[in-house]
């Protein structure tokens, strides 16, 4: 058990102090990922009961038994193509009020744009999808030239909120938030949706854990962090600007066993973010600096109704890099974290916790063998509750087991609890 | 942490465009596209070969010192 706060670091454990529970704790073998892994995993989880849907670079698997068991399912032809065919990012949510799964892929451009999908199935016949497929000129006739990258989502009480950034090559352009009413999705129906983008702020991150609204956040890598909130029932966007204390955007190093680097492809975009109550919170790779001798996680919990900072939590080691924080709350409002640690002496290794008070509870899933050859790690993980079991969590994240190959990429499937 | 100086400087709403993605499309229907052949472990590595590119840009980032780059000679 590792628990982490403010201030330290402290390995070991105290009778009184709450633990993490691991109800499941599962790396997904060859077969499961039909051996399509990568060291940019990108792994996105959920469940409802003991099925669970995971994907990741460039693989699903489908599990009925709660991740004793899995079955690949190929991202590439399980729907038929779109624009230039699959490409890599995939995000999945299971909606529990509707019962639908929810699964986003992203495609290749075909040309100067391309396609993401947000693909339905009921929960009682999963496997059984309909999908409808956004084009940049189909939200604005004038992105003739756009592309959508690197997607979030996650749903209110009403609607499925989808993230993107938009690129003109492989210059950033803006970023938009899709509002798609779930009844909508759930019913297969013809889907109007809301949409809205900004050219303030990039790789906006959603809460985990949204009701009545949907807030979302963005620092562009200094002190300013501003949170933007969508109520459920409206078609504006407020915002909220805070200014949290200093951190370092980069540079981000943190050499493994060997001298290897896993955070070359490290920025400072926000990668977790949840709501709880009225208080939204956001979590990023910060690097080393001001007192922190690695890279480590920085965040801020803004109360979105007196609009004010009021924490600045942080995960952080003296002797390896904490990276790619996801966030969700359970049921309870407590705050689960899925990221990774690594350096020192130790290879990319997956952790996850939730909040204790000030402090984290923190459990090593998985230690990995070793670290990516080429330093390319990340770009996410996640983090949700649990949908019959709310006070748990669901988590993914990956090591490499054996060697440093591609195929040596090993997804983990994490069911997890206050122990 | 908190303080009024916290507080927005710029809290005005913006309001959200309307679009329609149309009827779903669903496996076998009208929608249905050729088909995309599952790709073989080559293509796979040839994908990750490409991952060790410079990630693209998160969006804009706040101005630093610039760069400072000399003439040369």
């Amino acid at each position: 058990m590792i628990q982490a706060n403010a201030h330290a670091v402290v390995v070991g454990e105290a009778p009184e102090m709450a633990t993490v529970r691991l109800n499941r704790n599962v790396g997904l073998d060859d077969t499961a990922t039909s051996t399509r892994t990568s060291t940019i995993g990108e792994p996105s989880v959920d469940a409802r009961g003991d099925d669970v849907f995971l994907t990741g670079n460039w693989y699903a698997s489908r599990s009925s038994d709660g991740g004793a068991s899995w079955t690949a399912v190929d991202p590439f032809t399980a729907l038929p193509s779109a624009a230039g065919g699959f490409c890599c990012d995939q995000v999945v949510l299971y909606e529990p009020s509707r019962d639908i799964w929810i699964w986003i892929l992203q495609y290749i451009r075909s040309g100067a744009g391309n396609v993401f999908r947000v693909a339905i199935s009921h929960g009682t016949s999963m496997g059984s999808w309909y999908w409808w497929d956004f084009t940049p000129t189909s939200v604005d006739a004038t992105w003739t030239d756009i592309w959508f990258d690197y997607p979030d989502a996650a749903v209110s009480s009403n609607h499925l909120y989808i993230t993107f950034n938009a690129f003109a090559g492989d210059a950033w352009q803006r970023a938009v938030v899709f509002k798609i009413p779930l009844d909508a999705l759930r019913d297969g129906t013809s889907l109007n949706y809301l949409w809205w983008s900004t050219t303030a702020n990039g790789s906006l991150r959603l809460t985990q854990g949204a009701q009545d609204s949907m807030f979302f956040g963005s620092h562009n890598g200094g002190k300013l962090l501003r949170v933007y909130g969508w109520p459920d029932g409206s078609a504006s966007i407020g915002t909220i600007a805070v200014t949290v204390g200093d951190w370092s955007s980069g540079p981000y190093s943190a050499p493994t066993p060997g001298g290897g680097e896993w955070l070359k492809r490290t920025d400072s975009r926000i990668t977790g973010g949840w709501i709880s109550g009225t208080r939204a919170g956001f979590l990023w790779t910060a690097g080393a600096g001001s007192g922190h001798p690695m890279p480590y996680v920085k965040g801020a919990v803004v109360d979105t109704v007196t609009r004010a900072l009021v924490e600045e939590p942080e995960i952080w080691s003296s002797t390896s890099a904490y990276a790619y924080p996801a966030a969700c709350p359970n049921a309870n409002g407590v705050v689960g974290v899925s990221l990774f640690m690594g350096g020192g002496d130790r290879q990319p290794s997956h952790v996850v916790g939730f909040r204790d008070g000030p402090d984290w509870r923190l459990v090593i899933t998985r230690a990995g063998t070793h670290g990516p050859p080429e330093g390319t790690w990340g770009d996410y993980l996640s983090c949700r509750r649990h949908s019959t079991r709310p006070s748990e969590w669901v988590a993914t994240g990956y090591t490499m087991q054996g060697g440093t190959d591609r195929r040596n990429v090993e997804p983990q499937y994490v069911q997890f609890a206050i122990g | 942490m908190g303080s009024d100086s916290d507080r927005p400087a710029d809290d005005s709403a913006e309001t959200a465009f309307v679009g329609n993605a149309g009827e779903p499309h669903r496996a076998g229907g009208a929608g249905r596209q050729a088909d995309q052949a599952p790709p073989t472990a080559e293509e796979l590595d040839a994908r990750e070969e490409r991952f060790t590119r410079p990630r693209k840009p998160m969006g804009p980032v706040e101005s630093s010192t610039p760069e400072t780059v000399p003439d040369e000679p």
